[in-house]
């Protein structure tokens, strides 16, 4: 059974149906989040089982217009957010630039990806991952965070921009 | 694009590292089965006090004696009597017809 199937029937109160989507996503929401977080994984499992208890409360408003990945990771982006505004997590230096190298890409030295990211902005974050990692078009993206196309893309331009200096550095 | 690009490209690209599920749906099974009934009780608590509270502003209100009087005129109802009955042959027809 297809997502929307599962969604249908959780939204008539079937809470087996929405244990299957919590299994079937889990693992991608979790990774999206471990990323917002700069790898906290406490924070990032807290944020991901209230948004699947969020998702659960609110599912009859899920129409299906769009995935339900999609609308999962909208929730746990306002999610992430909302805790990243009360825990001031964002204030930490968002300046990249001046960051030390995480290593390189010749034989023998490994570029830590998941250090880099962490030193990029939210944004860059945000749409790095769902772009790349999670194979979400910048439409989709957009209408994950909230924000305009145009936006997404120039994240997406900053971001790798960034990484790519970092890269450098490390050569 | 240089190799670097292209180097970064592939590792933006890679799907994120799994991750193991170790309780995680099960807990929020748990955390909604917790919720469901909290809010059950909740309601349930709502309800009933908001019950005890109307009969109490009835009962002051003179709730007793307006049901005394309602009962009486209901009782000596000619029409209410008729549609009673009319009723009643009713339900005995369809289940004549039903047999």
């Amino acid at each position: 059974m297809s997502d929307d199937g599962f969604a249908a029937r959780a939204a008539a109160g079937d809470g087996a149906a929405f244990g299957r989507l919590v299994q079937q996503h889990q693992s991608s929401l979790r990774g999206f989040l471990l990323r917002l977080t700069r790898g906290d994984k406490a924070l990032a499992d807290d944020l991901a089982q209230d948004s699947f208890l969020e998702a659960w409360r609110k599912i009859r408003q899920f129409r299906g217009e769009g995935s339900f990945r999609s609308w999962l990771a909208r929730i746990a982006y306002t999610r992430y957010l909302m805790a990243a505004r009360r825990k001031k997590l964002e204030i930490v230096s968002d300046d990249a630039d001046s960051a030390p190298s995480c290593g390189g890409l010749e034989p023998g030295v490994r570029f830590d990806l998941e250090r880099c990211l962490a030193r990029l902005a939210l944004g860059e974050r945000a749409t790095l991952t769902l772009c790349y990692a999670m194979g979400y078009s910048s439409e989709e993206a957009a209408d994950i965070l909230e924000m305009p196309v145009g936006t997404v893309k120039s994240h997406v331009l900053r971001g790798r921009r960034k990484l790519l200096a970092m890269l450098g550095d490390a050569a | 694009m240089n190799g670097n690009e292209e180097n970064l490209d592939r590792l933006l690209s890679a799907p994120l590292a799994a991750v193991a599920d170790d309780g995680f749906s099960a807990r929020v099974t748990a955390r909604m089965a917790a919720a469901g009934a909290s809010q059950t009780s909740f309601e349930t608590a709502l309800f009933v006090a908001a019950a005890g509270a109307l009969l109490i502003v009835l009962s002051m209100a003179g709730l007793p004696e307006w049901l005394q009087r309602v009962s009486l005129s209901l009782a000596n109802s000619l029409p209410l009597a008729v549609a009673a009955f009319a009723l009643a042959l009713t339900a005995l027809y369809t289940r004549v017809l039903a047999d």
